[in-house]
């Protein structure tokens, strides 16, 4: 992780969560609610497409990405990427490390796990039928995606797709070139447009 | 679908599957954020770079290093700071007669590509991405030759970065009384800092080893060198990290003779460099060919059965049987998250022993394949039948770890597993024959 200059205040004009960062170097209270608001829930999608059937270990990485962020805030380079892209670059980081933790316990494979069709959740009064069936389709699509796409196509599409990351910055926090993402933004959303018509047939 | 639409589409379901930011959540991730507590930046390097120079100016100091002192937990810090890099890329040169130089990149989602050049010969290529190893080779015309593919399924199970770099197996896989394979005295170590202009500060770890018994060193497969360390040499490695990110930063292999210190070998690595796309893949010139081996890829994320013992998960993914009623297993055996650490995966295959529903007792064959890594294994083993002509509906498994060493108690038994109908093959060769494709170039 790159490390902050206090001496520098070169926050670029563009970096609206400055005043994030600064308050969670300073340990303030509200920064850490803002923390978790502003990016609670796109982390949350963040890890929900490495772990589609697993949401309390999305939750997980959640909240370590957070931790370890305050943790190492004062490591944050302002001149070298947004804060949005060193955060993502450490959600990646607590995401990589708990696959690596899974595989070691041998958890099944995607294809013995139970049926998205068991999916079903409790609603408070809504159509459950259609409450169902609408997330039963999101999980198939998102499944769908990821059968076919290796980590790092799936990583830059998910990227692209949550949050408003230009291909550099998509670039800085998957270690690829701007070219290098480019080519793989173009060959995951083939790849996800030929599975999700398969999938539809 | 246009690519904005795809886009929506993804993020509209992302959404919908994620976890819902519940108050209780939320609280939760507050309270980590706030009890986390801030870890201090590390030293910039415009401070090291202006220490260095006054250290020069009050010193008058030449080209040799300077010792600071004796420092402990290199490999310790070294091996942390590789935990959590993204990349490698490492260069080893050999000195000795029949030279080579070995580079290799690695990155963490389980790329790596190594090239083995000597002089006068083609480089060697292996390249692993995506599961896939390819292996071939480029003349000095920049021709290639002909390549191999195969499928390993180990890739499944990511391999830390420490562990895709030799200096850091070695650390835990190799007893470090030996010298290439043969007795040597314990190792004595030191470990000290440095200082010199060209390289900032390094911290050092030595190991200095006595030969018991001659030893040879083979440059290249199939080469024999001229280099020897004969009875009474000393082997003496050096190693160098950066004394502020703790990374290793090379690797030196002397052979000490009397007054003489000759340099054998010399690895450098450099942590979390951009691997060039042009490294990440591959291409055989016109009229070569590709042979893709592939059997494992429809089979390694299938299970048919799977169970634990206290030191191991066997997984069955796939049966297949031949004319004759033999029987090809396709197994897994993956350490427990809790195994003992000494306990390693290695090639021997498991024991196995079957019973027909039919009765009919089964033999394990000699004859194995297997695809291993230090955290998995994929093995395909035969099982032949006591009768030919048995026709069992289903055969009930009993699978010990190791053959050699039977474990009584950490074997595993898949009842009534349902056997496929036979294969027309008459042997498994046709099998992976069958599962061979050539590509023309």
């Amino acid at each position: 992780m790159a490390e902050l200059d206090l001496e520098a205040d070169t926050a670029p004009a563009t970096d609206r969560d400055a005043p994030l960062w600064r308050g969670l170097l300073a340990g303030t209270p509200e920064a850490a609610q803002e923390l978790c608001a502003r990016f609670g829930p796109k982390l949350l999608s963040f890890a929900a497409a490495r772990f589609p059937r697993d949401p309390s270990l999305a939750e997980d990485v959640m909240v370590q990405t957070l931790a370890e962020a305050a943790r190492h805030i004062a490591w944050y380079n302002p001149r070298r990427a947004t804060f949005a892209v060193w955060l993502y670059g450490v959600a990646r980081r607590q995401i990589h490390n708990e696959l690596r933790r899974r595989r070691r316990r041998t958890s099944p494979p995607a294809s013995a796990q139970a049926p998205l069709t068991s999916a079903a959740d409790t609603s408070d009064g809504h159509d459950v039928a259609e409450e169902v069936a609408a997330r039963v389709d999101a999980r198939q699509m998102v499944a769908a995606v990821t059968e076919v796409l290796s980590e790092v196509e799936l990583e830059v599409l998910v990227l692209s797709s949550i949050e408003e990351l230009s291909v550099r910055e998509i670039g800085r926090v998957v270690g690829r070139s701007e070219r290098a993402v480019h080519s793989l933004l173009h060959r995951a959303r083939t790849k996800a447009r030929e599975r999700l018509a398969d999938h539809a047939r | 679908m246009r690519d904005e639409e795809l886009r929506a589409d993804l993020a509209h379901s992302l959404e919908v599957v994620r976890p819902e930011l519940t108050p209780a959540l939320e609280a939760r991730a507050v309270a980590a954020v706030a009890a986390a507590r801030v870890r201090p930046a590390r030293p910039r390097r415009r401070l090291i770079a202006a220490a260095t120079v006054a250290v020069v100016v009050l010193t008058g100091l030449g080209f040799v290093p300077i010792p600071l002192g004796k420092t402990q937990g290199a490999l310790d810090r070294a091996l942390a700071t590789a935990s959590n890099a993204r990349t490698v890329h490492v260069l080893t040169r050999d000195f000795g007669p029949g030279a080579f130089e070995w580079e290799r990149w690695a990155s963490e989602d389980g790329f790596s590509r190594s090239e083995w050049r000597q002089p006068g010969q083609p480089t060697q290529i292996s390249l692993d991405a995506g599961g896939w190893e390819v292996l071939y080779s480029v003349g000095r015309d920049g021709r290639t030759s002909d390549g191999d593919a195969s499928y390993d399924p180990c890739a499944l199970y990511p391999v830390p970065m420490p562990d895709r770099v030799e200096f850091f197996k070695r650390r835990h896989t190799h007893g470090l009384a030996m010298v290439r394979h043969r007795p040597a005295s314990t190792p004595q170590t030191r470990e000290f800092r440095e200082t010199s202009l060209w390289g900032g500060e390094v911290d050092v770890f030595e190991e200095r080893t006595v030969v018991v018994e001659k030893t040879w060193r083979s440059a290249s497969p199939g080469h024999e060198a001229e280099l020897s360390y004969d009875k009474g040499d000393t082997r003496l490695t050096r190693a160098e990290f950066d004394a502020q990110t703790g990374s290793l930063l090379s690797e030196r292999e002397y052979r000490l003779r009397g007054n003489d210190r000759q340099l054998i070998t010399e690895t450098t690595y450099e942590w979390n460099v951009e691997i060039p796309q042009e490294l990440r893949q591959f291409t055989l010139s016109p009229g070569r060919k590709l042979t893709r081996t592939s059997p494992w890829e429809s089979r390694a994320q299938h299970v048919i059965a799977r169970g634990s013992t206290k030191d191991w998960v066997f997984t069955l993914h796939a049966i297949d049987v031949n004319r004759r009623g033999e029987i090809l297993l396709w197994v897994s055996r993956v350490p427990t998250p809790d195994q003992n650490p000494d306990i390693f995966n290695s090639a021997p295959p498991m024991k196995v022993e079957a019973v027909g529903s039919d009765g009919a007792k089964y033999t394990q064959d000699n004859g194995f394949s297997c695809m291993n890594s230090r955290y998995v294994g994929y093995w395909t083993t035969t099982l032949k039948p006591q009768f030919e002509n048995s026709m069992p509906a289903r055969i009930t498994l009993q699978i010990w770890p190791y053959a050699s060493e039977p474990c009584e108690e950490q074997f595993i038994t898949f009842r009534g597993i349902t056997l496929p109908p036979r294969d027309s093959i008459s042997s498994f060769d046709e099998l992976w024959a069958r599962e061979r494709e050539v590509i023309q170039y």
